[in-house]
Parts: C-alpha cells; sequence; structure tokens
C-alpha cells in the first residue's frame, strides 16, 4: 500500500481508517447526505413525538383534505395526518431496511469468510447450498414463511434479511480468495506477519468497500420488499404503516378526475431523499475504503 | 404490530429506548357498551385479549376496518389486528372458523326478511359464527308455517330482534348498488337486486366499440361454475348467462319473469307450484326436460354434493331431510309429470318461490354430462349448458369470453352478441381501464370519487338489496359472552362509516334486514 502524499508531509503517521475518514469528509456531496439522512432519521423519531397528531387517531370532519394549517402534509382516507403517519412510516422503513440489511451482512460476511478461509470439500458444499438457494424464487419463500409465523415486525426484519445474503456471500468469498493470493500478503506472510494482523490490516480493508456497496444497495431494497409484503397483507398491518404502505396506497389514490397527489407526494419524497442519500453514502464511503482506485 | 413491537422500534432507534408512549388513551366516558363491557368482566377493556379481524382485500374493507379498529381502541380500549387475505382465502378461513371477528355481506336472493334470517340459523352453512338460540329457530319455523301475512311478518320481525340481542353479527351498514357503466351500453336499468342479464342489452352511440364486445369487470373470480355449488355473486352473474332457470331477472326491475318456463301456477294453499316448460335444448342439441331440473335439484341436496349453499332449497319439500340423510334424494318434493310440466311441494307458503328460481341452485344441469366427466364437467370444454351464451374461454385471473350461445332457445333475441368478464381486483386499476375504455361497466370504485361521480351520466345507483356486517366468533372467548359483542356492536359509529368513508348513499344499519327487503310481500 503506498500512502497518499500528505502523509509524508505529516510527522504523524495516519492509520488506514483516518485516512478513509478523511477522504470521505472531503467527498461534500456524500458528507451532505449523510447529514441529510441523520436529519430524517431525527425527523422520523421526533415528529411523532412533537405533533399533536396521533398516527392512529381520525378526524372524519376532514377525510383525504389536502395539506392545510392544521394538517401540514394532508390527511389520508381515515382523515388521520399523514405527516404524522409519513415519519412514523419512516421508523418502519428505516428499522426493516437496516435492521434486515445487518441481518443479510452478517450472515453473508461470516458465511462467505468462512467458505473461502476452509477451501476444499466445505467450501464446495457451501457454495452449492448457496447455488440451491439462488435456484428458489426468494418472494415465493419470504411468502411461505410469513405465512406461517405472521404478522410480527421481527419476522419480517429476520426473514427478509435472512433470504438476501446469498450475493454477499459470494462477493465476500471471491475477494478473500483473491486477496489471499495477493503480492502484498504473501509478503506480510514472509514478513511473519501473524494471520489476524493480516485479516485486520488487508481483508478487512479490502472487502469492506464492496461490502459497503452491497449495504446501500441491500436497505432499499428490503424497503420495497417490506412494502409488497405488507400490500400482500403480510408485512406491516394497520394503524402501523411504513413509506411502502404508504407510497403503494396514495399510488392508488392517483387518477385523473381527483387530486389527492400528496397521499403520495409526501411519503414518496421522503423515501427517494432517504435512497438518494443512501446511495450517495455508500458511493463515498466505497471511495474512501477503496484501496485499489484513488 | 405490538406493544413490545413498537418500543423495539424505538429501542432500535436508540433515541427512544425505554420510553414507549402509553399505548391508550383513556377510554371515552362510560356509557353503554363501556358498562356492557365491564359488566362482561372487562372494564375499560382491561384484560381484553387482542381480537383479530378478518377481511378480503379490497380498499373500502381496509377503510371501514381501520376505522372500526379505532373506534374499538378507543372507546372501549380493545387492541385489534386487522388481517386481510385473498377472496378465497378468506372465504374458506370464515367457513372454517379460523377468526374472531370477519367482514361479511349478504345480498338477499329475494325481497324477504327471511333471506336475511335463514342465513344465521344454528345449521345454515352460511352461519359461521357458531350461534344457535332456540327462541330463533321457533321464530323461524313459525315464520314458516305462518299462513296469514301478519303472522308471518310478527314472527320474522321476533326472530330478528333476538339476533340483534344477541348480536352474532353487527349489521354495518346497508348497500347501495354502484354502476359505472359507458354511455353507450343500453337497455340497462337499476334494480334492487342489481342484476342485469346482458342478453338485453345492447351497444349504440359515440365511442361504442366497434367490435360490438362488453367489457365488464367482474372483480373477482367466480367460486365454481357448478350451479349446485356456487354461491357467491360473481358466480351468479357468470352463471345466469351460462344457464337458464325456470325464472330469470327482469331487466327492469329484477322481477321474476318466465324463463325456461312459460308459466307457473300456485295451487290454493300456496304449497305447490306446478311450472310448464318451453321447448329448449341443452347446447349439445339435446331437449331440456323437467326430468333434468328434477336431477338438478336432487343433485343439490344430496349430501355427496356437499353444497355449501343448498339451505336455501329447503323450501323444497323435504330437502332438509335429505340434506341431512334423513331420507332419500327420491323423496325431494319435486318432480316431473311430463317432458314439460315440472311439480314442486314445498315446505311451507314461500310467496317469494318463483324469485328464488333464478337462483343458480335451482338451474337444471345435463345429467349425462355431469355422471361422465364428474368434478370437471364445469371445465369449459365439457360443460354442456341452456342458457342465452357460451363461455368461450376462460384465461384465471384475467377474463372470461363470452359467445351467444346459437343453440338457446330465444337465440334471435339475444342483443348482445359477445362480452368479456374481466377479473381486475384492484378498483383503482379497474378504474383506470374505465376512464381509458379499456373497460366499459364497473360495479365498484375507488370510494375516492365517491363525491365526484354523482350528476354523471356514466354513474348510476340507487337502493340495493344487501347488508354488510361484522360476524363474532362465538365459540372463541371472550366472543361467547352476548354482552361483549353487543358492546363491540354498539360501539361502531356507522354514521361515520356511511357518510365519511363510503359517501356513496348507503344507510347505517340500526337492524339486518335492508330496506328493499322490508316491506313482506
Amino acid at each position: 500500500m503506498r500512502p497518499p502524499p500528505d502523509a509524508w508531509a505529516a510527522p504523524k503517521s495516519w492509520s488506514p481508517t483516518e485516512l478513509a475518514l478523511r477522504r470521505f469528509r472531503r467527498n461534500r456531496r456524500a458528507a451532505i447526505c449523510l447529514v441529510l439522512l441523520f436529519a430524517m432519521g431525527a425527523a422520523t423519531v421526533l415528529t411523532p413525538l412533537l405533533s399533536p397528531h396521533d398516527y392512529r387517531s381520525q378526524d372524519y370532519n376532514y377525510v383525504q383534505g389536502p395539506p392545510n394549517a392544521r394538517y401540514w402534509m394532508g390527511t389520508d382516507g381515515n382523515g388521520r395526518d399523514l405527516m404524522v403517519r409519513t415519519f412514523y412510516g419512516g421508523r418502519i422503513s428505516f428499522a426493516v431496511g437496516i435492521l434486515a440489511t445487518l441481518v443479510s451482512v452478517a450472515v453473508g460476511v461470516t458465511y462467505g469468510s468462512i467458505s473461502a478461509f476452509a477451501g476444499g470439500r466445505l467450501d464446495l458444499v457451501m457454495m452449492r447450498v448457496v447455488d440451491v438457494l439462488y435456484g428458489l424464487p426468494t418472494m415465493f419463500i419470504v411468502i411461505i414463511v410469513m405465512t406461517f409465523v405472521r404478522g410480527s415486525f421481527v419476522i419480517v426484519f429476520l426473514v427478509l434479511g435472512l433470504f438476501s445474503w446469498l450475493t454477499l456471500s459470494r462477493i465476500v468469498r471471491g475477494q478473500i480468495l483473491s486477496l489471499k493470493e495477493r503480492e502484498f500478503v504473501e509478503a506480510a506472510r514472509a514478513l511473519g506477519t501473524g494471520s489476524g494482523a493480516i485479516i485486520r490490516r488487508h481483508m478487512i480493508p479490502n472487502i469492506l468497500g464492496p461490502v459497503i456497496v452491497y449495504t446501500t444497495l441491500t436497505i432499499p431494497s428490503v424497503m420495497l420488499q417490506e412494502s409488497f409484503l405488507s400490500f400482500l397483507g403480510l408485512g406491516i398491518s394497520e394503524p402501523e404503516t411504513s413509506w411502502g404502505v404508504l407510497i403503494d396506497e396514495g399510488a392508488k389514490a392517483l387518477n385523473p378526475i381527483k387530486n389527492l397527489s400528496w397521499l403520495v407526494a409526501f411519503p414518496g419524497a421522503c423515501l427517494a431523499v432517504t435512497l438518494y442519500c443512501l446511495n450517495s453514502v455508500g458511493d463515498g464511503l466505497r471511495d474512501a475504503f477503496d484501496t485499489q482506485q484513488r | 404490530m405490538t406493544r413490545s413491537t413498537r418500543s423495539s422500534v424505538n429501542v432500535l432507534l436508540l433515541l427512544l429506548a425505554g420510553c414507549g408512549r402509553s399505548e391508550d388513551a383513556a377510554p371515552a366516558p362510560a356509557g353503554e357498551p363501556q358498562k356492557l363491557l365491564a359488566e362482561a368482566g372487562f372494564p375499560g377493556g382491561r384484560g381484553f385479549p387482542k381480537l383479530t379481524l378478518l377481511y378480503n382485500r379490497a380498499d373500502v374493507h381496509q377503510r371501514i376496518a381501520a376505522a372500526v379498529q379505532e373506534m374499538w381502541r378507543t372507546r372501549l380500549g380493545i387492541q385489534v389486528e386487522l388481517q386481510n387475505a385473498e377472496w378465497k382465502v378468506f372465504l374458506g378461513r370464515v367457513h372454517d372458523g379460523d377468526f374472531d371477528v370477519a367482514r361479511g355481506a349478504w345480498i338477499g336472493e329475494y325481497a324477504d326478511p327471511h333471506a336475511f334470517l335463514d342465513l344465521f340459523r344454528r345449521e345454515s352453512p352460511t352461519n359461521p359464527t357458531g350461534w344457535g338460540s332456540e327462541e330463533y329457530e321457533r321464530q323461524l319455523e313459525a315464520s314458516n308455517a305462518a299462513t296469514e301475512r301478519e303472522t308471518r311478518r310478527a314472527a320474522l320481525d321476533a326472530a330478528e330482534g333476538i339476533l340483534l340481542r344477541d348480536t352474532p353479527v353487527a349489521p354495518v351498514y346497508h348497500y347501495v348498488a354502484h354502476n359505472y357503466i359507458k354511455t353507450f351500453v343500453r337497455g340497462v336499468h337499476h334494480n334492487a337486486r342489481d342484476m342485469h342479464p346482458l342478453q338485453h342489452v345492447w351497444l349504440e352511440g359515440e365511442g361504442a366499440p366497434k367490435d360490438g364486445v362488453l367489457i365488464f369487470n367482474a372483480s373477482e373470480e367466480p367460486l365454481s361454475l357448478d350451479p349446485a355449488l356456487s354461491r357467491d355473486i360473481g358466480g351468479l352473474k357468470t352463471l345466469m348467462h351460462l344457464f337458464e332457470g325456470l325464472a330469470n331477472y327482469d331487466p327492469k326491475d329484477a322481477s321474476p319473469v318466465p324463463a325456461a318456463a312459460e308459466r307457473w301456477d300456485a295451487s290454493p294453499d300456496g304449497k305447490t307450484y306446478t311450472f310448464r316448460l318451453r321447448p329448449s335444448t341443452w347446447s349439445n342439441g339435446e331437449p331440456v326436460t323437467a326430468g333434468d331440473f328434477v336431477y338438478a335439484w336432487r343433485r343439490v341436496v344430496t349430501p355427496e354434493t356437499a353444497s355449501t349453499y343448498a339451505n336455501r332449497m329447503f323450501v323444497v319439500k323435504n330437502a332438509r331431510r335429505v340434506a341431512r340423510g334423513e331420507a332419500k334424494p327420491d323423496d325431494l318434493g319435486v318432480r316431473a309429470t311430463d317432458q314439460r310440466t315440472l311439480v314442486v311441494d314445498l315446505e311451507y307458503v314461500a310467496p317469494y318461490f318463483p324469485e328464488l328460481t333464478c337462483l343458480n341452485l335451482f338451474y337444471p344441469v345435463h345429467r349425462a354430462t355431469v355422471e361422465k366427466h364428474g368434478r370437471d364437467w364445469t371445465r369449459v370444454e365439457n360443460l354442456v349448458h341452456n342458457g342465452p351464451y357460451r363461455l368461450v374461454s376462460w384465461t384465471m385471473n384475467d377474463r372470461k369470453v363470452f359467445e351467444k350461445n346459437p343453440r338457446y332457445r330465444a337465440a334471435s333475441e339475444v342483443k348482445l352478441p359477445k362480452f368479456i368478464f374481466l377479473s381486475v381486483p384492484d378498483d383503482a386499476t379497474a378504474f383506470r381501464m374505465f376512464q381509458g375504455g379499456q373497460c366499459h361497466w364497473l360495479f365498484r370504485a375507488p370510494l375516492e370519487f365517491m363525491s365526484e361521480m354523482k350528476g354523471r351520466p356514466d354513474y348510476m345507483s340507487g337502493p340495493y338489496n344487501g347488508v354488510y356486517y361484522y360476524a363474532f366468533n362465538t365459540r372463541r372467548k371472550p366472543l361467547d359472552d352476548a354482552r361483549v359483542r353487543r358492546a363491540l356492536s354498539l360501539a361502531i359509529d356507522r354514521d361515520v362509516i356511511a357518510r365519511s368513508i363510503l359517501r356513496g348513499g348507503e344507510t347505517p344499519a340500526d337492524r339486518l334486514v335492508p330496506p328493499p327487503s322490508r316491506v313482506t310481500k
């Protein structure tokens, strides 16, 4: 690894992580998006707490009303405040997206690295298992599982997480297999570096990039899968909500006769901003941690 | 989602750990429902188990369920979980008693309180609640036995009173028939059964499709094409075009008019009907005989057929006993005195009997076909029928194509040569298709447009002989307690549902029987 030029100038030596964080901070777009993402997260937590409306309470004198001074984002078909529901739904979307992705990353990285390090017959068996799981229609299995263990929110992200680690395990395995043969790893080994240090100094920084990119891509896909499950009546159920559910309801209300666009515009905008920020932050992190391309 | 789930969301967001908001506002000030609930041992809803509310997947049911969920939460302090299911799954679960509270609805087959009250008799397969009452059975038997109009009506009123008191079901609202029909579809009239035999309809005027094919969205697939098994409106709407019963619905007011029978006479005591058949043929060219009706009706009540709708035939003499296995199918009170004369003996006086014969249960079936193919006889390629149309093709969950049946007895009077039933379950999608002209007729539209549709030339509505209700599973605690059921029923603000959610002129239901059935004929 060639240290960056400014590292020569500085008397202090920089760890790879510190270097990565410096590079990330210099990426203005990613930094702004990270701030936005935190702001969105804070809004989903704070709005339902601070708003005078409850996400469940229904005002039948103002059903599907446009935004006004009382209901800043309008109301839905049951006269519920859309603003509280949007941010309340954001909590669930965030939670499902992040937790399912964590589950999938944990399983995927562990599985992939075990397979790569073990090699030989175990590797063969583990990868054939992945092949078989690949062959099964994921959503179909998720639906079957959800039918048997109904309802709970915990089940939603566990199941979604447990069915989306396959690609990651292959990526991790491939990375590690190729890294094992790389010159710098051989050099480190020749210098007598221990396995733990090699994993820490070389393996983890090198697989971090792909894992981060994969993570930022999985969060939105899981959010969308959750909305699909909720539509089928297997995910989140009334009066709870999520962005996927709100957008689905809002999109159904779009029509050429009557303008109900706020029903889809607000939750849609929140989801769009979040996904954009996640992707930008992911790009930023990948560039920052990527040891190959500078 | 449960309380633990919600707090887990908060915990996981790292900011709200441990400070989950108190789940419930204090229930509204005590009134009748709160008092009843407290008497049953659940003051303020404390200790009440979480209820599930089952409905089939459609916006309107979801909207109403969400409203009722909130009413029960704020007024009674009861937690309700909503569950939605696809139509056939929903029907299966309701039939198997796999629910706490389920949405239900019934469209009366005839304009008489009996059509609704008979649904909730103890043995009735349309009664999913597990509820039964000696008193109720007695009143219905008394109404059947009554020969005087006034005694009959008094017995039916008394039965309804018992039903409302015990509340195995909570009526929510009475239906309004909505039809969204392109203006080039002619010859359609509003009627309280919302039955529109399409052979009387024609297409004419601006925008009429050049191929002359009418496209109707039936929303759901029929459960069965077997007249003995079909028990849904979608099934009846399909079957009434493939088969022809003794009588059929008048397109103007849905009253029974002669169809396969050219006329009928009732005996002076009203317990025997004699039908004289018109000469007509099956779609395979064989003549339709009185014997085909006898065979079909016996088949309906034979236990092996396992029709869950057979109770609608119990008006025919001995039908109940045959269905219970206490009598042979041959004992059923129907006989063919010659090729074209059918004599029916009734168990009790039923002024609505001719109307009942419009129903698919009373259609004739072709014996040789049924015996040859068994359960498969209703497949498109096997089906032998006697109605104005034939089924050309059926693509599941997409469309059914009907064409004029050239062997129909009055084929020259069939005005519409071809039509299509779509199966688009999503109201919003269907409505967009209607707007775009890919569909010409809907009977349901998204609730959003209710206020916009009024006064439009392509919209038609009026009273409909149907009731929407919530059924309680009385086999399950604590719904086995009538006070609990009554409290739940009283806590539903029907006015809000009719006025603010449905917005289409539906009336809040303070009783089961809808207005078109209240005047006993």
